[in-house]
């Protein structure tokens, strides 16, 4: 598995070294104001982007024919993608929550929330992706991604819209059970990761190459 | 007999083509060559014999274990060339030879970039700038740094000028002086294999046609020359198939079961299969 992270970082370096310049272009202007969403707004892309990135490489180069009689697993191959993955997600969301802490007019309360939440979304939209990303290749993954794009849109518009009709009650229970509820966010998350793991090592057996 | 590979009546359908009951057997220290037309089913076969496909019935063996079943060490055996590089493009030999060196415990980085330089590999091109080529070159270098027993090929020889497939055919022959060591190898170039080969595969339509020692083919089979009217005389059971014109005919027989005084030329493999696939039938 090392060697498949070794050659999976190798092939998005340039990749990732145009996020750096993009976090540092981001980290300029959020420090002339105090919108934290700009920084942050780089997980969701690294997160987004790069499993798409390096599977299609994969699938343009035909590597996972010759992965497939190495000597390594179907399960090995996919579960490197997560690892991999997931890495990026954690590196990039420490590096923003580092830099996020440098603005002195961003709580850290603030800080740390945005920070799990962006990161929440992110991995749980990977998990959606990468079985689509195995089971139909590359270019549907990007319709789901695009699809990603719209769904927050709609969700601001249905916020702004349901929004008056949010009663203090409400803003009450969620402030009273707020541990439980981020325990059952957490919860949510690692089940529907390791559900997309198992899904994803399904798909990829079952495949003909 | 020790088998390299077996490949026992394995199928496949897919809506356009068909597989059928395929059943290969080499023997170890030899080379089989394995061809047919385009389309036939060579990358099918391959490709189910290197776990690549699930196919709907029949068993893949290597070295007398189940493809399903092969543990890491003996797939590390296993030197693979498909017609395709199949190394992500923007990456270059050194940085192959990093990740492969992790992938394979017994990976000889030394023998890989020696034989990358030997075969004028760039080091600072990514293999996209590589020809088709350099590219099968760079696949073949690597399946040969690993230790394995038994090479598969899938067109190694395409897209390589005449001498650099010499040089390649001279490396097949060199690692089969090892009487481990095996080759199984599909080209399109049928005069490359005839020069290496102890065994041919020939299939046809997803059927093999046939699968024997290149030796006795071409002891088996010859080209008689006749008059249309000889022809007519001829035992049908001894022709594969013909070639007629107005004035005579070309028919690829069995030599040994034509009786009479007729001409019959030597046969070379090519001819075999062009009869096989052009030919009228009798």
């Amino acid at each position: 598995m090392k060697g498949l992270l070794i050659k999976d970082l190798q092939v998005l370096k340039p990749n990732l070294m145009i996020y750096c310049i993009i976090i540092a272009l981001y980290f300029i202007l959020f420090m002339s104001g105090d919108d934290i969403g700009i920084l942050y707004s780089m997980i969701t892309v690294l997160s987004t982007v790069s499993p798409i990135t390096s599977l299609s490489y994969d699938e343009k180069s035909k590597f996972d024919h010759l992965a497939v009689t190495m000597p390594l697993t179907r399960k090995e191959i996919v579960i490197s993608k997560y690892v991999l993955f997931l890495t990026i997600n954690v590196v990039s969301s420490f590096i923003c929550f580092t830099l996020a802490s440098f603005n002195k007019n961003v709580s850290f309360d603030e800080n740390t929330f945005t920070l799990l939440a962006v990161f929440l979304i992110s991995t749980i939209f990977q998990s959606i992706l990468l079985p689509v990303i195995y089971k139909f290749g590359t270019e549907k993954g990007r319709i789901v991604f695009f699809i990603f794009l719209i769904i927050p849109i709609i969700a601001i518009i249905l916020f702004s819209v349901l929004n008056t009709k949010i009663s203090i009650n409400t803003i009450a229970f969620f402030e009273e059970h707020s541990n439980l509820i981020a325990i059952g966010i957490i919860l949510t998350f690692i089940l529907t990761y390791i559900l997309s793991i198992i899904i994803s090592i399904k798909i990829y057996t079952k495949k003909d190459l | 007999m020790n088998y390299a590979l077996q490949v026992e009546n394995i199928s496949k359908n897919y809506p356009t083509f068909s597989l059928n009951n395929v059943n290969i057997s080499l023997p170890k220290g030899y080379i089989m060559g394995f061809i047919g037309p385009n389309g036939a089913g060579k990358s099918t076969t391959i490709g189910a014999l290197l776990g690549l496909i699930h196919t709907d019935s029949g068993k893949c063996f290597i070295d007398g274990t189940e493809v399903s079943q092969l543990t890491k060490e003996e797939k590390s055996k296993i030197g693979v060339v498909l017609d395709d590089c199949c190394f992500p493009e923007v990456l270059t030999y050194p940085k192959v030879n990093k990740f492969m060196s992790k992938i394979y415990t017994n990976w000889d980085s030394e023998k890989f970039m020696n034989g990358c330089e030997k075969f004028g590999l760039s080091k600072k091109q990514p293999i996209l700038k590589y020809s088709k080529g350099m590219k099968m070159k760079l696949s073949i270098i690597s399946a040969m740094c690993h230790d394995a027993k038994l090479l598969i090929m899938d067109e190694a020889t395409s897209g390589l000028d005449p001498i650099v497939r010499e040089e390649i055919l001279d490396m097949l022959l060199e690692f089969v002086q090892n009487e481990e060591n095996s080759v199984f190898i599909s080209s399109h170039i049928i005069s490359d294999l005839e020069k290496i080969c102890d065994y041919i595969t020939f299939i046809k339509d997803g059927n093999i046609i046939f699968s024997a020692e290149k030796d006795m083919l071409k002891e088996d089979y010859g080209i008689l020359r006749c008059s249309n009217n000889d022809f007519e005389n001829i035992d049908k059971s001894c022709v594969v198939s013909y070639r007629q014109n107005s004035f005579s005919t070309d028919a690829l027989v069995h030599k040994n079961m034509i009786k009479g005084d007729y001409v019959i030329d030597k046969v070379n493999i090519e001819d075999i299969m062009l009869y096989y696939v052009k030919g009228n039938k009798k």
